[in-house]
């Protein structure tokens, strides 16, 4: 590391001639100046310094028993200065750095965080809609207006911040946390059947029952209601509420194709190479690829300089040829009665399934299965009770 | 490396009575070996011969002479100097 910074600063390989090449070195220590490498050659010494020390002992020989005879100069600041005189190199190393330096106005990278129901595509393509976008200006960014309209436009946010640090642009997210819903237990509501079925058990709460156990019901039926007849003090509402489980019936069929294919490596590969201007790309191959079939895959590289996103990056696109093959698929029966099964549980929210009949069919390359089957849940659903609900058991009554 | 009981001063003897460090009072080099490549001589008083082979260090009352291969002078200062590379043998010369 230290030999970089003198690399940078600029080094001096002197070569000194001196009769007493210690005396010299003594000098060299009174004086404060650094050198290292030093080797011994005769009545020579030969040793590396930094320039502001070669200039002092330059300015010191006249006086000192010593002669420099041999300079040689390395380091950066040198270079810069042998190509003083070189304008076209100079005309492009300013131009470099203005360049660079005006890209730094623009945004060139935008980085999502603390989403995690709501996709970062969907942000940045809101976002892009209200002019934040690669290759847009940061100074245009204004935070107030961004805030407001995008949690106008998502409503699943909360809060959004966009920070910039030179060409890059930080969206900060926080996604609302729903408030968890709040039961009225004073409010007057029923019970009602959200599935056809035969009733098997009710472990009522509170409420008075509509049906009995052994009865049959249609979907949107009454089974427990809120509406409470009393000799003593009339009708009276509860927030009625229970557990309703009936047996329901159920027929369900899938159907997928009795081969499926697989993907056969060939092993060609070839990488193509795109550059990235901004929000462009231009691709660096004009070939053909000739492949039918191929997986591509993309690894961006932005370029940086100090610390900096520049606008310019590279693409290596890599391409894996393949070839489909078509097989018999295997297990394929039991595979669509599994996946029939999981689609009931999932149908009957975590109910029982208690009776199953598959049925299996195959036209033309296409199984199907079909599923009867019987099933015992839960089918009440609360709700509240309504002026309707009222003039029906009027009518009932 | 003998030491002469006629040449140590007063200070120096003060130093080896109370325990104190003699690079506090007596003004005497502090010399760090680490293995045999590396010596870190401190207060010393300059170079007064300079080779790959050998180099003589002047330490005020006595002189440092260090035999060695491809030994370096890495650092000096006006205090402090550094010499690396491989040394076979240490001399005091008083």
């Amino acid at each position: 590391m230290e030999r970089l910074l003198n690399f940078i600063r600029g080094n001096v390989r002197i070569r000194v001639k001196c009769r007493y090449p210690e005396r010299f070195i003594n000098i060299c220590a009174r004086s404060g100046v650094e050198f290292w490498d030093m080797v011994r050659e005769g009545e020579e010494l030969v040793f590396t310094t930094h320039y502001a020390d070669y200039r002092y002992l330059r300015q010191r020989e006249q006086h000192g028993n010593y002669k420099i005879i041999g300079v040689k100069k390395t380091g950066t600041s040198f270079f810069i200065w042998r190509m003083r005189k070189r304008y076209a190199l100079l005309i492009g190393m300013i131009l470099c750095l203005g360049l660079t330096g005006l890209s730094s106005f623009f945004v060139w990278e935008i980085t999502v965080s603390g989403n995690e129901k709501v996709s970062a595509a969907e942000i940045l393509s809101n976002l892009e809609d209200l002019g934040v976008h690669i290759g847009c200006s940061r100074l245009t960014i204004n935070q107030d207006y961004l805030s407001n309209e995008m949690l106008q436009r998502v409503p699943e946010l909360c809060w959004i911040t966009v920070n910039t640090h030179g060409s890059r642009a930080d969206v900060k997210v926080r996604e609302e946390i729903p408030a968890p819903e709040v039961i009225d237990e004073k409010e007057a509501t029923v019970v009602f059947a959200k599935k056809s079925g035969i009733i098997e058990k009710m472990v009522v709460l509170e409420g008075a029952k509509n049906v009995a156990v052994g009865e049959t019901v249609q979907a949107g039926d009454i089974l427990v209601t809120g509406e409470m007849e009393s000799l003593s003090s009339g009708t009276r509402y509860v927030h009625a509420m229970g557990d309703i489980y009936a047996r329901t019936w159920y027929t369900r069929s899938v159907q997928l194709s009795e081969t499926v294919g697989i993907k056969n490596y060939t092993g060609n590969e070839k990488t193509r190479y795109t550059l990235v201007l901004g929000g462009h790309r231009i691709s660096l191959s004009f070939r053909d690829l000739g492949w039918e079939h191929y997986d591509k895959e993309i690894h961006e590289k932005k370029l940086k300089l100090l610390g900096a996103v520049l606008p310019v990056g590279v693409a290596a696109e890599t391409y894996e040829e393949y070839t489909v093959e078509y097989v018999p698929a295997s297990n394929l029966e039991e595979t669509l009665k599994a996946r029939l099964l999981d689609d009931l549980k999932e149908e009957t929210d975590g109910g029982e399934i208690i009776w199953t009949e598959f049925e299996t069919k195959s036209e033309e390359g296409v199984m199907t299965v079909t599923v009867n089957a019987e099933c015992l849940e839960q089918i009440g659903e609360v709700r509240k009770l309504t002026e309707k609900d009222l003039h029906e058991s009027e009518e009932t009554g | 490396m003998g030491f002469s009981e006629k040449k140590d001063s007063f200070l120096d003897k003060a130093a080896d009575m109370f325990d104190i460090p003699g690079e506090v009072v007596g003004g005497m080099s502090r010399i760090t070996v680490t293995g045999c490549r590396r010596v870190l001589v401190e207060n010393h008083r300059g170079i007064l011969e300079y080779g790959d082979e050998e180099i003589h260090i002047n330490c005020g009352r006595m002189v440092l002479k260090l035999r060695g291969h491809g030994m370096e002078l890495r650092a000096l200062t006006n205090t402090e100097l550094l010499i690396t590379g491989r040394i076979t043998g240490m001399e005091f010369d008083y």
